[in-house]
């Protein structure tokens, strides 16, 4: 890495902290729905949505529910951080289907431009303090739609594992975490939630189970490996 | 996640890229983060991986070649020995090596390598602390005599030794203390050009040195020539000259009526050099120098001796000159420690063949000490050379005229 340049995670915690919309990528189980959590939130409220190809955008926006005798609009949490100037982090946006994908492009537009109403005929406008924070896994320029790919001019790759994820490992496991959580192949990878569950249970079955039970068929050599890597 | 695979990222925590090896061996680029291993759930195969991510972990990341030439030794040799470090590495970190060769693949190296002892050497080093071994010994046994099973054996104990003897050998400065060292001795003891002058007998015995842990030095060499009043004329050394009855200028008129010879050819007379160890034990009398020069009039021979951290080289014979007492006793006179077997001999390197060393095969270095590693040192000077050694001055002169 060239001395001019951040690392990526503070440079993740820069843009979350004072961009309008970011948009962060990279292996699963690197830290980026933490990072996007963890940042300084600046007196915001966070609000937090998984997306599936079945999430309808009635789940972003708001609807109306029985109470009492009548039925009582209620903002879903997009239209909550727009009204309030919170933090929506929207988790996997490269799963969001066509109903949730044209709301988003409505959403995440400029501030300028960016305008809805809602069923109850009322007009609501973002709130300048708005924030929106989207993770995905995958590559954005090929899997998001040109236009929602557009909607996130700052997109960052997350290409380590975060150090804070990292230092939650006892020392003996950090290194081998740091290298297989973006490791090239996918059929290598090991995320750190895994790395996270076998320091869980080394502790109470012992090394040789805890692996069997976290790693598979790759039980003994990431077991060599960690043994190689103490001896000194 | 359900395939076998290492994980070399745990070394330094850093992206590689592991790919299936075509054959089942490995290699692993520690610069550029590539491991090529075997990916099956073989023991076999998992011994490779192993081992290659120990290569990762203790082997220092410079150019293989380059350390060759840095410190004089075959990249055969450097390999070997490395993997033999690797092997103590990984028994070291509680790993089973359980190798890599099958019966059938051991009988098949051990038949072709039969011819040579260099090869037979490093099968087995390669093969050492390892399940291998046992597998390579069984097939030894088979086609070797027991004398030269146990000489191979004792060459690669001795190698072992050395390994061992060094400071860090989990550690990559154990490249440097443990395998370079121990590569010295297994070209020493296996050249590839066979052994050193065609016997075994001129070999330095190495063993005898004794496995010193601080790294030894040779002394600094100055090479002297005695003045004209400590040498004398040696009448022997005159050009030789025959007549024949052929040739191109008739230069021998007067021997037309005799026998018609009446051309001459200039015949060389018998050289070569001869080094003499002055130190200790060793002795050098003028009828021994007379007996050399008798066998081969045209003969440069040299003694050294040195003392502390300095010794030096005396011509005592050299272009039909021989040193008188006097001469002998300058010679004598410049200390009783070897020192500087390894320059003296680098410097018999360069000169005309045969080239004879006379010496008990005890080198040492400053302060006089004793060491393997200066030993595997100067009988590597001595293969490449072709130098032979031998004990007593008195058997020069039959070797000369050989």
């Amino acid at each position: 890495m060239a001395k001019d340049t951040l690392p990526v995670w503070d440079l993740v915690r820069t843009v979350v902290e004072h961009s309008r919309t970011t948009l962060l990528y990279g292996p699963p189980g690197t830290g980026k729905s933490f990072a996007a959590h963890t940042a300084d939130l600046g007196g915001r409220t966070l609000y937090s949505v998984t997306l599936t190809p079945d999430t309808p955008a009635a789940e972003l926006r708001g609807h109306y529910v029985p109470v009492g005798n009548e039925f009582k609009w209620q903002d879903g949490p997009a239209i909550r951080a727009w009204r309030e100037g919170g933090r929506l982090v929207i988790n996997e946006i490269d799963h969001a289907g066509g109903d949730a994908l044209s709301f988003l492009l409505n959403c995440l537009d400029s501030p300028e431009t960016a305008c809805l109403t809602l069923p109850t005929g009322e007009m609501v406008l973002p709130h300048h303090d708005f924030q929106a924070v989207a993770t995905m896994n995958g590559n954005p320029d090929q899997d998001l739609p040109p236009a929602l790919r557009d909607r996130f001019p700052v997109c960052v790759e997350t290409s380590e594992a975060h150090p804070a994820g990292i230092a939650r490992l006892p020392q003996d496991l950090q290194a081998a975490a740091k290298g297989s959580v973006v490791a090239t192949d996918p059929a290598r990878r090991v995320t750190l939630r895994a790395w996270l569950a076998f320091a869980g249970l080394r502790d109470r079955i012992g090394p040789e189970a805890a692996a069997q039970a976290v790693f598979q068929a790759r039980a003994k050599d990431v077991l060599d490996a960690l043994r190689i890597a103490a001896t000194c | 996640m359900n395939t076998v695979s290492p994980l070399p990222e745990a070394l330094d925590g850093r992206k590689w890229v592991v790919r299936q090896s075509a054959s089942g061996s490995g290699s692993i680029d520690t610069v550029a983060r590539n491991m090529a291993v075997p990916l099956g759930g073989a023991d076999s195969d998992r011994f490779v991986r192993n081992h290659e991510m120990a290569h990762g972990k203790i082997t220092p990341k410079v150019s293989s070649g380059k350390q060759c030439i840095k410190f004089g030794v075959s990249m055969l040799s450097l390999q070997y020995c490395e993997d033999l470090r690797v092997h103590h590495f990984l028994n070291s970190a509680g790993i089973e090596c359980t190798g890599s060769l099958t019966e059938h693949d051991t009988g098949r190296c051990v038949q072709s390598y039969l011819a040579s002892p260099r090869d037979l050497a490093a099968l087995l080093l390669s093969s050492l602390h390892t399940q291998d071994f046992t597998r390579v010994l069984a097939a030894l046994s088979e086609r070797l005599d027991i004398s030269r099973l146990n000489a191979l054996m004792a060459g690669v104990r001795l190698i072992d030794e050395r390994l061992q003897a060094g400071r860090g050998i989990s550690r990559p400065i154990g490249f440097r203390n443990c395998t370079i060292p121990a590569a010295k001795v297994f070209d020493a003891l296996f050249p590839e050009t066979g052994i050193s002058g065609g016997d075994a007998e001129s070999q330095i015995p190495l063993k005898r040195l004794g496995l010193e842990r601080r790294p030894a030095k040779w002394g600094t060499l100055s090479i002297k020539e005695l003045s004209l009043s400590q040498t004398r004329r040696v009448p022997l050394a005159s050009r030789i000259r025959t007549f024949t009855d052929t040739g191109a200028i008739m230069s021998a008129v007067h021997r037309l009526p005799v026998d018609g010879r009446i051309f001459t050819r200039n015949r060389a007379h018998k050289g070569g050099t001869v080094l003499i160890d002055l130190s200790g034990s060793m002795s050098l009398s003028l009828d021994d120098l007379d007996r050399i020069v008798a066998a081969a009039p045209a003969a440069t021979i040299a003694t050294y001796s040195g003392h502390s951290t300095t010794g030096t080289l005396y011509i005592v014979a050299k272009k039909g000159r021989v040193a008188n007492a006097a001469g002998l006793r300058v010679a004598r006179s410049s200390g009783n420690g070897n020192i500087v077997d390894g320059p003296a001999l680098q410097w018999l390197a360069q000169q005309q063949t045969p080239r004879l060393w006379v010496s008990d095969g005890y080198v040492t270095g400053k302060h006089d000490r004793a060491s393997i590693d200066l030993g595997a040192e100067a009988q590597i000077i001595c293969n490449k050379a072709g130098i032979r050694r031998v004990e007593k001055a008195e058997a020069v002169a039959a070797r000369l005229k050989r």
